[in-house]
């Protein structure tokens, strides 16, 4: 009995399993008629196999980059943000330059003055100024909350969470603090899409789903 | 930057983070096979120009939507497939020839409307031969349905296994299997007679 035409074409293009493979070989050594529909196939899939490849006219890759828009990266974007700032003339460079220098001669100075006295170390220095920072930093935080506290619309707020609280209990304070971390969270969305994102570029052009 | 040792994938990836070399590489891979499909599919060579020009534009434009886990090849192929059969439903094709549109008038539009393949080695001989096998299978390949013409190129010319194809064509892999065992059949009976 001979083989369906498609199972010989299966032979031919090789999706035919192992044990199938076999069966074919063997009845193609004693049937001159399937030899011959095998022979048919495998010079059609030579035919197709050796189909040339056309090539575009010339000037194609550059027709096409003049109509893509290639997103800037991260740098290109940064320089030119603060390209703005740069100055554009001899003249402004040394203007530029030169106030520069002030506030840097000024304390290399003072750095100079103060390295060059005995009983001052830099370690002694540096524990100095750390101390003095972290010192103005907590007075000045420390003040600062005081001060918001004593308003009347802290005040106001307090009251309120606590009436909250007592009224609807932790479940209610929790729903507030869900909402609230929605709202952060969507605005921290939107800062991003619209100051660092790139934007978005023909939405309509592509629709594919695999 | 020598984006020809690069994947698919990592090409893609720098093109995403701005680099134009990269676009260029992707259109360098892609132009021939993306070109020649749509060629065939719509037979004629300034539309085909037109509608590669579409798919490589639409596809570079989107390439930040572009689904890794996904080949890329699988993607462009997709939509250059439903670019030219957008196009196939909105106009009529032409008559595929090798030897030029039947109704060009002038010598530059016969010219113009000739099938070049790409030839890098063949001589005079084998290439006047190969022309008139290559005329036939053609215009062979000109009668089959669209539908069974993008299947049977990607998977013989392209070489893309019967997955690939149904993925790009949006059908199942049932589909493919009977488009390309239709499109075999119909391309072996009209070829019959060059085999005798």
């Amino acid at each position: 009995m001979h083989p369906t035409d498609e199972r010989l074409e299966a032979f031919c293009d090789g999706s035919l399993g192992k044990s199938g493979k076999t069966v074919i070989e063997t009845h193609l050594v004693q049937c001159g008629r399937c030899r011959g529909e095998v022979e048919e196939w495998r010079s059609l899939f030579t035919v197709l196999s050796a189909l040339p490849v056309f090539a575009p006219a010339a000037g194609f890759a550059d027709r096409v980059m003049a109509h893509v828009r290639v997103p800037e990266p991260w740098y290109a974007r940064a320089s030119q943000v603060f390209g703005r700032f740069l100055p554009r003339t001899t003249l402004g460079w040394a203007m530029a330059v030169a106030l520069l220098a002030v506030p840097v001669l000024a304390v290399g100075t003072l750095a100079f003055w103060l390295l060059s006295r005995s009983y001052l170390t830099g370690y002694r220095l540096w524990v100095f100024a750390t101390d003095q920072f972290a010192a103005g930093a907590n007075q000045v935080a420390s003040g600062a909350f005081s001060r918001v506290l004593s308003t009347d619309v802290s005040v106001w707020l307090v009251r309120s969470i606590t009436s909250f609280m007592e009224s609807s209990g932790l479940r209610g304070l929790g729903a507030v603090a869900a909402v609230l971390a929605c709202v952060i969270l969507v605005s921290i969305w939107v800062l991003y899409k619209n100051l660092f994102r790139h934007p978005n570029r023909g939405s309509s052009y592509v629709s594919f789903t695999f | 930057m020598d984006y020809r040792q690069l994947s698919d994938q990592d090409v893609v990836e720098r093109a995403r983070r701005g680099r134009e070399g990269a676009y260029r590489e992707l259109i360098r891979r892609y132009e021939r096979p993306v070109f020649s499909l749509i060629y065939r599919l719509v037979r004629d060579r300034e539309r085909a120009e037109d509608l590669s020009q579409e798919t490589f534009i639409k596809v570079l434009n989107a390439i930040d939507r572009y689904d890794p886990s996904f080949k890329f090849s699988s993607w462009i192929f997709k939509i250059a497939h439903n670019t030219a059969l957008d196009d196939l439903r909105r106009k009529h094709p032409e008559t595929l020839s090798i030897h030029g549109s039947p109704h060009a008038s002038t010598a530059d539009e016969l010219e113009a409307t000739t099938l070049t393949p790409v030839s890098d080695d063949e001589s005079p001989e084998d290439f006047t031969s190969s022309r008139e096998i290559g005329g036939h299978i053609e215009e062979a390949i000109g009668t089959l349905r669209a539908e069974y013409r993008t299947a049977i190129l990607l998977c013989h010319v392209e070489g893309r296994p019967y997955e690939e194809v149904a993925q790009i064509m949006d059908v199942p892999l049932g589909t493919v299997k009977t488009y390309i065992h239709r499109a075999r059949n119909e391309l072996k009976k009209q070829l019959a007679h060059l085999r005798c």
